[in-house]
């Protein structure tokens, strides 16, 4: 009988899944260029994105969602309900990899970029090539931390009334008054953190020089 | 043939180098020798350009590189310089570390740079380690390394800071023979050392960093 209940949360992981994978894929872009206009753009960029970073840090994930959602439209701006948890996603998650991949650029030495410059290697050719890989190496595991919380956090798009997996987990629970369902939703999410802790892994020991 | 005329640096207001000149030619190894503190760095960072010097000029011949307004960018090529600390970048191998420059600049193809970079690693004895990453090398293959990865860009002059500070005094004597075999393909040299020892030994000149102030 609670058999019948796996096909909807099935369901969920789809749209769980492909929430995570959109914001991933659009946030960690974002996030490299908002950290590098961070580092190196001009002073009034540089405090804008100060402040950005310190409201999507500062205030939480789920108020975002609403904000989004249910504010934006006052100022004309009404998005449907899975574009509109894409977005704050990507708002919240570009700004916490923004901080991870600024801490990455500030750790790299000074004497690296200097020696670009003594080798007349360009500014973008030496991020390309020297700099870049560098930061990627020491940002990895955050970066895998970041990406680990991004699953779970997908489960509060339900305040949007989108039935991703913990929400079809939650809506079979009353239905049959059990709280099997619930451990299906585990397992479910240690499935796909599993495999992505798995490929974070693989990647780290590719950058491990 | 290097001229350095009337180099002026200050630091804090304070004079660091002032009217300071100074000629290094061709297959001579000229050390700078002088107390911590005295301006030897920042003289090797003004002739690479990463400090501007407040006044004065720099030729190469007759050609001048740059003066205290202007830059040329070209002097990256002909002067080369090996970091005190080396600056190898970590996430190349030794030879990609040397085929970097000349294969992102287009001067050389990477098959061209790549044969360039093993003639220099066999001549620095240091061709068995071509495909090791820099964190698997000891210091003196640091510095081999990022000498090889100086002269690929064939600089008429090669600026050394600090070069035998990492090495102990075999080694030293043996980086010495090296410099000398390096001047032969006419580079000339300038080394700044506290090591008065090795100066004495392996330089054609040496001056005191207490000079920049006469």
């Amino acid at each position: 009988m609670l058999w019948s209940a796996l096909p909807s949360i099935i369901g969920g992981l789809e749209l769980t899944l492909k929430l995570f994978g959109l914001v991933l894929v659009l946030s960690l872009p974002i996030g490299l260029a908002v950290a590098v206009i961070k580092v190196y753009g001009p002073k009034f960029l540089q405090g804008i994105i100060t402040l950005y970073i310190y409201v999507m840090r500062g205030t939480p994930l789920l108020l975002q969602l609403m904000f989004v959602f249910f504010g934006l439209p006052y100022i004309g701006l009404t998005l449907d309900r899975f574009p509109a948890a894409v977005f704050a996603f990507v708002l919240n998650y570009a700004a916490y990899f923004a901080e991870i991949f600024r801490g990455g650029m500030v750790g790299v030495p000074t004497g690296q970029f200097e020696a670009l410059k003594v080798l007349g290697i360009s500014h973008f050719k030496g991020y390309r090539k020297v700099i870049f890989p560098q930061v990627l190496k020491t940002t990895l595991p955050s970066i895998g931390n970041e990406v680990l919380a991004l699953v779970k956090d997908t489960s509060l798009v339900y305040i949007l009334g989108l039935g991703e997996v913990l929400r079809a987990g939650q809506i079979a629970a009353n239905r049959y008054a059990s709280l099997i369902p619930f451990i299906f939703v585990g397992i479910l999410y240690l499935i796909v953190t599993g495999i992505i802790s798995y490929l974070l892994n693989k990647i780290e020991k590719q950058y491990q020089i | 043939m290097l001229v350095i005329e009337n180099l002026g640096k200050k630091m804090n207001g304070i004079d660091l180098i002032k009217d300071f000149s100074l000629t290094v030619r061709k297959r001579e190894i000229v050390s700078i020798v002088g107390e911590s503190g005295s301006g030897k760095t920042t003289f090797i960072r003004l002739l690479n350009q990463l400090d501007m010097p407040d006044e004065g000029q720099i030729k190469l011949d007759d050609d001048v590189l740059f003066t205290s307004q202007e830059s040329d960018k070209k002097v990256n090529k002909k002067i080369g310089l090996v970091f005190q600390d080396f600056q190898l970048f970590p996430n190349l191998t030794v030879k990609e570390n040397c085929t970097l420059s000349p294969v992102l600049n287009k001067d050389l193809s990477k098959k061209e740079a790549e044969i360039k970079a093993e003639e220099l690693l066999k001549k620095l004895a240091i061709f068995d380690k071509q495909e090791a990453y820099p964190k698997e090398l000891s210091g003196g293959q640091k510095q081999r390394v990022a000498i090889a990865r100086a002269l690929m860009l064939e600089p008429q002059i090669l600026c050394l800071d600090e070069p035998t500070s990492a090495l102990d005094q075999e080694t030293a004597n043996r980086f010495g023979e090296l410099l000398m075999s390096i001047i032969k393909n006419d580079v000339g040299v300038i080394m700044i050392t506290h090591d008065i020892n090795f100066a004495e030994k392996f330089s054609d000149r040496i001056v005191s960093s207490r000079n920049f102030l006469k």
